[in-house]
């Protein structure tokens, strides 16, 4: 994970820091590198110790091993104030007595900038967040989705080298939420920061980053491109948070592209670490894994004419939005559920009890060893 | 109920309201009225109390059955002159405050026939209204003078030892009393007539104060912790200090001391004024003095009491003594008193 | 409106009619005493109050002790409040209570402690004493500053509450987001959460002047023939001198000022609650 590319130039590099709260260790000798200019998220479920690495890199929280190296300089006991980074919170934590002026040219004043510096740079963050007209304005009459852009051009004003963002789309709803990340990503663009960005969304983590660390328990499970996480989660953990939703247990790896259970076959995308030929292990799919044969109200189609066809029945359907949901019984030599999503809508909508056949998807199936239960 | 149906919910409530508080009125007046024996006496708190229950109530309680005698607390002039007495029969006070409240038609007179000691007392003991008729009865009293510390100071003689150079700072005197203002009018050598001599001295001596105390008790808290070294205050008091193993002396200064008096009156809207007689004649008995004398350090106002050796040297007893100290002419006093008063707080504040 | 909003409105005026009866009524006779001497309407008695030298002086007097132990209070309030909002959450409860079990004791118990520690034989002359020889004089009780001090200790609990009430609703994120911004821990105190945190200062400054104004106990047992306050000219006129209607006009006069002080101090209220309303 730290073999990144050294001939980029290194912004962030995390060397085993670790952290103890209370004899438990909620950071794990965790290392991580940042190249200038890339968007890096930390994605896990709450408890992972993706925050308090975020605040270990702006030195609110300070390592009990380890250490924050900001380019080539070792910053872990630089006091947060001057580190010239910069963080966007979740609770947008704009400074409610100050107008929204004031509150951007908060940090600027706080660094003693020139006054013309400081007009300056204020109209110009203020417009590229297109908030110029409410800079008259205090916090609390705007709206979530302002303030967190306010929040932003606060922040991106100080031109930090690093820009940290926790989980700052948490507050808004669906639609804010989009357009904030459109907005992030405009920006991201366009300015070229550095950043680390604290989710819980592996959507908001796969639309934004260049690089994404999957955390579990304090430790590092997955760290690579958002393509490469998705084609191939190293780990069950991975493949779970990145849509693997079904589950077939007791499976043996017969090759590398082939697992077995019963007398199905199951065609094999992706293995996890330290699967080889004759392991036990399980298969997580995706949503996507299947493909339908056909949609014949009849059992009358021959074996023969498709070997790796898989005869189910469907015991639910619905529709999500303009895709189609089934649950399917596959009663081919084995008794498994799984559901499955259609990318269009089936009309009329497939009823309970229809026949039919569909083909297993590769690259949606992963293979992990033992029983993932660890 | 009629009424109760067809009126809304407000009404119903200010009907509940009602019925509740006057059924709570009702019941108190029964459990009053069932106890019309009780008698109600204010009294001064603390160790007075426990000497006048011992002393004075139990054993009229005894004399009386059916009688019960209930301390109430201090009430001054100021509260019952606002319709504070309604719910007491005696009223304990100092002697000014009696003849004051007499003055303003709040208590009941006494006579000679209703009082078995009448004839016993000393004349000091009859507190005088303005027109001279008797509305209360002295039980006890005590000498105004200057307590001191012998150990951390010498023994006062004049009462002009109390702005002595060497004690500076640590002098306590009583705020607003009128025997102080009396005493430095002796020591002053001057008149009711001519005040500024008292009012110059009032002055001098300021900055020698540490504190002007407000109540009785407060030189108690003074003395022990050594924060004054010499007070003007009262021997019973002082003595009680002294007995408890406070290094403590009480002197009468050689311009004289002033009889300090506290008595007891019945008040006009009581409605126990016989039996209110019969407690106060009672508490002038010798047997109940001489509780007081020995308990508290007070002298008797019954001349027929008899007291021995050390508690006899140690209180007012006596003709003698009784009339060697100054009493104060109340109502005259009362004619100045509010200008007095008001002037030593402008001199002593200043 | 349902059963029970209508239970609740008419609690509601029933507070109301209490309130009436048991602060409005007594301010009211106290007026009527001050101003209705011997069946006469007249305003002798604030005349004399305002003529004579020594009303006014012990008025300038009240105000200067007052304002004086306020601010102290506030300074040490603030300290203390913000010492205890910043203690791990759990910790927070006892060193409330550290503070506030002063006030289940009666002041006059706590008062007569002061009189023993400022006194000749209290460890501060002693240390005085100590430091500075023998021979050097030090004089604590029976002075303005003991009746600072004991109105000072009276007061801290309210204020440090009512601090610690408004610190704790500022969100820790808003000092973070200062720090982050580039700002020192001292910036960030006197530009984020100090104004933020007015609204207390001045909540806490209205108690504690109020009740540093008409404190009767704390002249009483520590201060000297010079220390009395207002209140005890009111006790004094009325009680000992037995004149009612100047001991009214006397405590209508601290009423009207504390009243104006506290009116000032809502305004500014106002307007810093108006400025740090969140969200």
């Amino acid at each position: 994970m730290a073999g990144s590319d050294i001939s980029l130039k290194t912004s962030i590099s995390l060397d085993s820091i670790t952290k103890i709260y209370k004899g438990n260790t909620v950071i794990d000798h965790i290392d991580l590198d940042l190249q200038e200019g890339e968007f890096l998220s930390l994605l896990g479920p709450s408890g992972s110790g993706k925050t308090t690495i975020l605040r270990m890199v702006a030195g609110l929280v300070t390592p009990d091993e380890g250490k924050v190296i900001l380019r080539g300089e070792d910053i872990s006991f630089t006091p947060p104030n001057k580190r010239n980074m910069g963080m966007v919170f979740q609770q947008y934590a704009l400074f409610p007595h100050m107008t929204i002026q004031e509150n951007v040219t908060y940090g600027l004043k706080a660094r003693k900038l020139p006054k013309a510096e400081i007009t300056e740079r204020v109209q110009k963050y203020l417009e590229l967040v297109d908030l110029k007209h409410l800079a008259g304005r205090r916090p609390r009459e705007l709206s979530g989705g302002q303030q967190q852009r306010v929040s932003l051009a606060r922040a991106l004003a100080v031109e930090p080298v690093v820009l940290l963002f926790d989980e700052p789309l948490s507050n808004l709803d669906v639609r804010l939420k989009e357009q904030m990340l459109k907005e992030i990503r405009h920006l991201h663009r366009k300015l070229g920061f550095t950043a680390i960005y604290v989710t819980h969304d592996q959507n908001e983590a796969l639309y934004l980053s260049d690089k994404i660390a999957v955390l579990n328990k304090g430790k590092i499970e997955q760290f690579s491109s958002p393509e490469e996480i998705l084609k191939n989660p190293t780990s069950a953990f991975v493949a779970d948070f990145f849509g693997y939703t079904n589950r077939i247990e007791n499976v043996v790896l017969m090759d590398e592209q082939t697992a077995q259970i019963g007398d199905v076959k199951i065609p094999v995308g992706h293995l996890g670490i330290d699967a080889h030929p004759n392991d036990q292990g399980f298969l997580l799919l995706r949503l996507n894994a299947a493909q339908i044969l056909d949609l014949q109200n009849q059992q009358t189609f021959m074996d023969e004419k498709e070997a790796t066809a898989i005869r189910a029945e469907i015991r639910d359907s619905r529709y999500l939005g303009d895709e189609t949901e089934l649950r399917l019984h596959i009663r081919d030599g084995i008794e498994q559920e799984i559901t499955v999503k259609l990318p269009q809508m089936l009309t009329p909508l497939p009823p309970e009890g229809m026949q039919i056949r569909f083909r297993f998807q590769a690259e949606a199936i992963c293979f992990y060893k033992g029983d993932g239960r660890t | 109920m009629h009424f109760i149906k067809r009126k809304n919910k407000y009404t119903y409530w200010i009907f509940m309201f009602g019925i509740i508080a006057s059924l709570m009125f009702v019941l108190s007046a029964c459990g009053s009225s069932s106890e019309s024996k009780e008698i109600v006496v204010t009294s001064f708190g603390g160790k007075y109390d426990e000497v006048f229950t011992k002393y004075v109530a139990k054993p009229f309680e005894e004399k009386n059955p059916g009688v019960k005698v209930k301390l109430a607390p201090y009430t001054g002039i100021a509260k019952l002159s606002q319709g504070g007495g309604s719910s007491i029969d005696i009223v304990q006070l100092d002697d000014f405050d009696i003849i004051d409240a007499a003055n303003k038609g709040l208590l009941s007179p006494l006579e000679k026939k209703d009082f078995t000691s009448w004839d016993k007392l000393y004349e000091q003991a009859f507190l005088n209204s303005k027109d001279g008729k008797v509305f209360g009865l002295t039980n006890v009293f005590g000498a105004w003078g200057i307590a001191y510390n012998p150990e951390k100071t010498t023994k006062p003689t004049s009462w002009n030892d109390l702005w002595r150079t060497d004690v500076k700072g640590k002098v306590t005197m009583m705020s607003q009393w009128i025997p102080d203002i009396l005493m430095t009018q002796k020591a002053t050598n001057t008149t009711m007539e001519n005040m500024n001599p008292v009012w110059e001295a009032y002055k001098k001596i300021t900055p020698s104060i540490a504190q002007y105390y407000s109540s009785f008790s407060a030189p108690e808290a003074l003395f022990k912790s050594n924060q004054v070294v010499m007070a003007s205050w009262f021997d019973g008091r002082a003595l009680a200090l002294k007995k408890a193993g406070t290094p403590i002396d009480f002197v009468i200064p050689k311009e004289g001391g002033i009889l300090i008096r506290s008595g007891m009156s019945v008040v006009k809207n009581s409605k126990n004024q016989d039996l209110a007689k019969k407690l106060i004649d009672f508490a002038m008995t010798p047997e109940a003095q001489q509780g007081f004398a020995k308990e508290l350090y007070y002298g008797p106002t019954n001349s027929t009491v008899k007291l021995d050796g050390d508690v006899a040297d140690d209180v007012v007893y006596g003709k003698d003594k009784i009339s060697g100290l100054t009493t104060p002419d109340w109502n005259n006093i009362f004619t100045k008193r509010e200008e007095w008063l008001l002037k030593w707080q402008e001199v002593t504040s200043r | 409106m349902n059963r029970m909003q209508r239970f609740y409105t008419m609690l509601g005026w029933i507070a109301v009619l209490y309130m009436l009866l048991m602060f409005i009524y007594p301010v009211l006779k106290v007026v009527i005493t001050s101003v209705w001497v011997n069946g006469q309407f007249t305003f002798d008695n604030y005349k004399t109050i305002f003529s004579t030298a020594i009303y006014r002086q012990v008025l300038v007097k009240t105000l200067w002790i007052s304002i004086v132990s306020t601010f102290i209070t506030l300074i040490i309030g603030y300290a203390l409040a913000n010492f205890i909002a910043k203690r791990p959450a759990k910790k927070q409860g006892f060193w409330l209570m550290i503070v506030i079990a002063s006030m289940f004791m009666s002041l006059t118990v706590r008062l007569f402690g002061w009189m023993i520690v400022l006194g000749e034989k209290g460890p501060i002359i002693q240390l005085f004493r100590l430091l500075f020889g023998e021979k050097q004089e030090l004089t604590l009780m029976f002075s303005s500053v003991a009746v600072i001090i004991g109105i000072v200790h009276f007061v801290l609990p309210f204020v440090v509450l009512n601090i610690y009430t408004t610190l704790k609703k500022i969100e820790p994120s808003l000092s973070e987001a200062s720090i982050m911004l580039g700002a020192s821990p001292m910036r960030t105190f006197w530009k984020v959460i100090f104004p933020l945190s007015l609204p207390g200062v001045y909540a806490g400054a209205s108690l504690a002047f109020s009740l540093a104004a008409s404190t009767f106990l704390v002249p009483t047992i520590l201060g000297g023939p010079k220390d009395s306050l207002m209140s005890n000219l009111a006790y004094n006129s009325t009680i000992t001198v037995g004149n009612m209607g100047l001991g009214s006009a006397i405590s209508f006069v601290l009423l009207i000022i504390i009243v104006a002080v506290l009116m000032g101090l809502s305004a500014l209220e106002r307007r810093g609650h108006h400025a740090s309303e969140s969200r």
